[in-house]
């Protein structure tokens, strides 16, 4: 199992061509994120989890810009907020200035195999992050533990599988 | 020349414009739900939309929670029915003092013309989701408004206080926890019946009790419940237990910290509890002070 999705991995090369992306299986992803986030979580698993609506969210900002952008994100980061209790706005700025910067970065990380496209990702989780830092301090919140952090390390680390797993009804068939 | 700066494809206002815009609708979203709360609707409007999605992510808790109980152990149940079994003897006793009690109690209140404690009702609830947000100490439960839950309300669980109600939507609600920074429960110790207000702190912190003066008799250990003079926390709930107490040479107050009693993050069936009838009105002055005040009022 290991073996192969290394493999999987490996093979899965930027400049392979996909069948194209239809809309109702970038909706359905983008809900199966969503609940994933809702999922309740406790001890370690709570700190690490990754925000898998927002990486979802950027895979398809990456991906397909034209169908995904600035403003689904920010509707996206609108419901985040509401689920969360948060000030509204918060993700919403966070989660619009993710799909701003994979919408510049989109041609550049696509030509990287996954590993590094994983650290591009880093750096745009870690950036929105930032953001919802930012605008926690500025409410008067107190600043959180480094362990916040963790959450984009984890979210770039799962990258390479979530790309699999998405594009998986786009490959073509088997027949090499 | 204009022409040749056309986009071969039309794709509408350029990323940064539309980072511009929604960026701003953002700001304004956090200014407006920070001063006001005009935003609620909307809020609950959402809430309701998710609800749906909040009971799917639950199901595979639910579904691992009524696994391990079909497959938990004849001997833990039985020792667990023990346990239960000695709790409602030893509570059986304090509770027919209780009843003894309140009779007595109730007498004396009438003959003192004093306004009878009522007895606080509840609604039971289960904790759907803690949210993710680390800096929020928040978690949601899955009664709402429909279910006659309220705003300010009182949320416990069986050792105390867990937090308060801040926004009832219609199918869930929001309950701030105690540990919540600067959010603030009346209580007063059980020992000396002194109130005070204790104050969260936020994450990884514990409460405080803030203002308290140097001459005040407070040990650790001591036991705070709710006073019940704010109108919204039924009286005599339990809040937490003193942990330290620091008197520092120059001070003008105590620094007072006390852990809460009720498993903040951890229990997982909840009571909303009824806020008390409203305060009785604060009688109307007298008419001759009535009368020199708005003689001094002319006057100015």
């Amino acid at each position: 199992m290991a073996s192969s999705l290394a493999a999987l991995i490996k093979r899965s090369q930027p400049e392979e061509i996909l069948l194209p992306v239809k809309p109702w299986w970038v909706a359905l992803t983008l809900l199966a994120a969503f609940i994933f986030n809702l999922l309740p979580w406790s001890g370690v698993g709570a700190i690490v989890r990754p925000d898998l609506f927002a990486l979802t969210l950027l895979y398809w900002c990456i991906r397909e810009p034209r169908l995904v952008g600035v403003g689904i994100a920010w509707l996206c980061g609108l419901f985040t907020d509401v689920v969360e209790g948060n000030l509204l706005g918060q993700h919403a700025l966070a989660y619009a200035i993710l799909a701003y910067a994979a919408e510049f970065f989109h041609r550049r990380v696509l030509r990287f195999p996954l590993w590094p496209q994983a650290l591009h990702v880093l750096i745009l989780l870690l950036v929105a992050q930032l953001a919802i830092v930012a605008t926690r301090a500025m409410s008067g919140a107190p600043l959180p533990s480094w362990t916040i952090w963790l959450a984009s390390v984890s979210g770039a680390l799962v990258w390479p599988l979530l790309s699999i797993l998405l594009q998986a009804p786009q490959r073509l068939k088997q027949s090499d | 020349m204009q022409t040749n700066q056309q986009p071969f494809f039309a794709r509408g206002p350029s990323p940064l414009a539309r980072l511009t815009v929604f960026g701003l609708a953002a700001l304004v979203l956090m200014f407006v739900d920070s001063r006001f709360r005009t935003l609620d609707s909307v809020r609950s409007v959402i809430a309701t939309i998710v609800h749906p999605m909040q009971r799917v992510a639950m199901l595979p808790l639910e579904a691992w929670r009524s696994t391990s109980a079909l497959f938990e152990s004849r001997t833990a149940l039985q020792a667990e029915n023990q346990v239960l079994r000695d709790r409602a003897l030893a509570d059986a006793q304090s509770v027919q003092g209780y009843s003894a009690l309140k009779a007595e109690n109730a007498q004396f209140r009438a003959l003192h013309l004093l306004r009878s404690q009522n007895q606080f009702k509840g609604l039971t609830a289960e904790v759907i989701q803690s949210g993710r947000d680390p800096f929020a100490q928040r978690l949601f439960i899955n009664r709402g408004s429909q279910q006659g839950i309220k705003a300010g309300q009182a949320v416990i669980d069986s050792n105390g206080v867990i937090g308060q109600v801040t926004r009832a939507h219609p199918l869930v609600s929001e309950v701030t926890l105690l540990t919540e920074k600067d959010h603030a429960v009346p209580v007063k110790n059980d020992r000396t019946a002194v109130r005070f207000v204790m104050f969260g702190r936020g994450i990884d912190q514990l409460p405080e009790l803030r203002y308290v003066p140097t001459t005040v008799d407070i040990q650790v250990g001591d036991i705070l419940t709710t006073s019940g003079i704010d109108g919204l926390y039924p009286a005599a709930l339990a809040v937490a237990k003193i942990t330290s107490v620091s008197r520092e040479p120059g001070q003008a107050f105590v620094r007072v910290q006390c852990a809460p009693l009720a498993g903040i993050h951890a229990s997982q069936y909840v009571l909303a509890v009824e806020s008390p009838p409203a305060q009785a009105e604060i009688p109307a002055p007298p008419p001759e002070f009535e009368k020199s005040k708005s003689k001094s009022g002319v006057k100015k």
